[in-house]
């Protein structure tokens, strides 16, 4: 729960990197925050796989509400907030055990990196999907665009 | 039929006008990093607003085109861009974004648009070191994200910062991206463990967390999105720069670590 907490920091970070500002910058920020808790909290009784499927399923889910509130680009509120689930740590150990000479280690933990980077991304596939196609639903019946 | 001619010079000044305002746009949205469908869209709508028809627009992360008539008329416009560098804005496509809004429900002058976009284009982001800032309070989040103690995320701050320093010194000359990512990455790996032995603490997690800094995290994101909504090839694309940026990165810190992985 703490580290889910400290998410909402990095998340804040890569707000200012990625040049938002204002409420858009902390909406971004509690997004990221929103996804490191549900991530870290199902991570206890759960796969890592699993649980980055939800948190980035909800993540898309917040950002694409915010952006109908807000009216700007889905991309704004979801960069910054799923870039701290990417498998990073686990993309170093690879290297890591490639470098100890450590072949098993590193095919290990080089197709977990690769299957929870894929969950991620069915997450937000999913999600994206679920976007467009409530986007031609609502042009098709209610003739209005956005 | 003086005036008929008249009144197709001022159409044809009007088009070509247009064509090169609407790659301006794609142009700044695409170096800022917004999905192709977007940028497609955003300029079909533009398109339309000023009384185009029969508008073709196809873009992918490095070159942009236009194609479009008025009504009645056989005059084709066409523009064709390439996009060189990108640098990552989203506050840039926000105002983009927002501007097209006005412009579609309400279009305005053309040389007004233009003097617009311009002002959006030049504006200033934050300052370097509002950055550099920034990647410090990134890589102390990520210190706690990846189970951290205190001291970790302390001595995780100065790698941050200095890492942000160095990947934003070398965008500003403009340095080629492989090598941008795999100079960062052996830096920050060599400063995290110089101080991680100093001051006595895990020096897999200063790394990670700083290395976190580096990830492309635009580029997966925007490819996720390019190829849900049927842009396949800029999709593709962006899933091999972002899987060139990871190899970048880990060569860096591989080199550094097999070097100096016994300090």
């Amino acid at each position: 729960m703490f580290e889910g907490l400290m998410t909402f920091f990095a998340s804040l970070g890569f707000g200012i990197i990625f040049d938002l500002r204002g409420t858009k910058l902390l909406v971004a920020a509690l997004n990221g925050m929103i996804g490191g808790v549900v991530y870290n909290v199902l991570l206890t009784n759960n796969s890592s796989t699993l649980s980055l499927f939800v948190a980035s399923v909800v993540i898309s889910i917040i950002s694409g509400i915010m952006a109908r509130i807000l009216k700007c680009p889905t991309t704004t509120f979801l960069i910054a907030a799923l870039i701290p689930l990417v498998p990073g740590g686990q993309m170093y150990y690879t290297v890591l055990d490639i470098i100890n000479n450590d072949i098993t280690a590193a095919v290990n933990d080089g197709l977990k990196t690769v299957v929870d980077a894929c969950s991620i991304v069915i997450g937000c596939v999913f999600i994206s999907g679920l976007e467009l196609a409530l986007n031609s639903l609502q042009r098709r019946y209610l003739n209005k665009h956005f | 039929m003086t005036y008929r001619c008249y009144n197709q010079v001022v159409e044809k000044v009007f088009g070509n006008k247009l064509a090169k305002i609407l790659t301006k746009v794609g142009i700044i949205l695409t170096k800022s990093g917004a999905e192709v469908h977007r940028v497609e869209d955003t300029m079909e709508r533009i398109c339309k607003a000023y009384g185009a028809s029969v508008i073709d627009a196809y873009v992918t992360p490095t070159l942009l085109i236009i194609s479009f008539s008025f009504k009645d008329q056989s005059e084709l416009y066409h523009n064709i861009k390439r996009v060189y560098y990108s640098s990552y804005d989203l506050f840039k496509i926000d105002k983009i974004n927002s501007l097209s809004r006005e412009v579609c429900s309400k279009p305005i002058d053309l040389d007004l648009f233009d003097e617009l976009l311009d002002k959006i284009d030049n504006e200033k982001g934050y300052s370097t070191w509002m950055l550099c800032l920034a990647g410090a309070l990134c890589a102390f989040g990520f210190a706690f994200f990846y189970k951290g103690d205190l001291y970790d995320a302390l001595v995780a701050i100065p790698v941050g910062f200095c890492t942000k320093l160095l990947t934003s010194l070398l965008e500003k000359i403009e340095f080629p991206v492989f090598f941008k990512h795999l100079l960062s990455g052996a830096f920050l790996t060599a400063l995290s463990i110089v101080l991680a032995t100093i001051f006595k603490v895990d020096r897999d997690i200063v790394i990670i967390a700083s290395i976190m800094l580096l990830v492309p995290g635009l580029a997966i994101t925007n490819a996720i999105r390019d190829s849900v909504s049927g842009d396949l090839v800029s999709g593709i694309t962006r899933a091999i720069e972002a899987i060139f940026i990871a190899i970048a990165i880990a060569l860096g810190s591989g080199i550094v670590l097999s070097l100096l992985g016994g300090m």
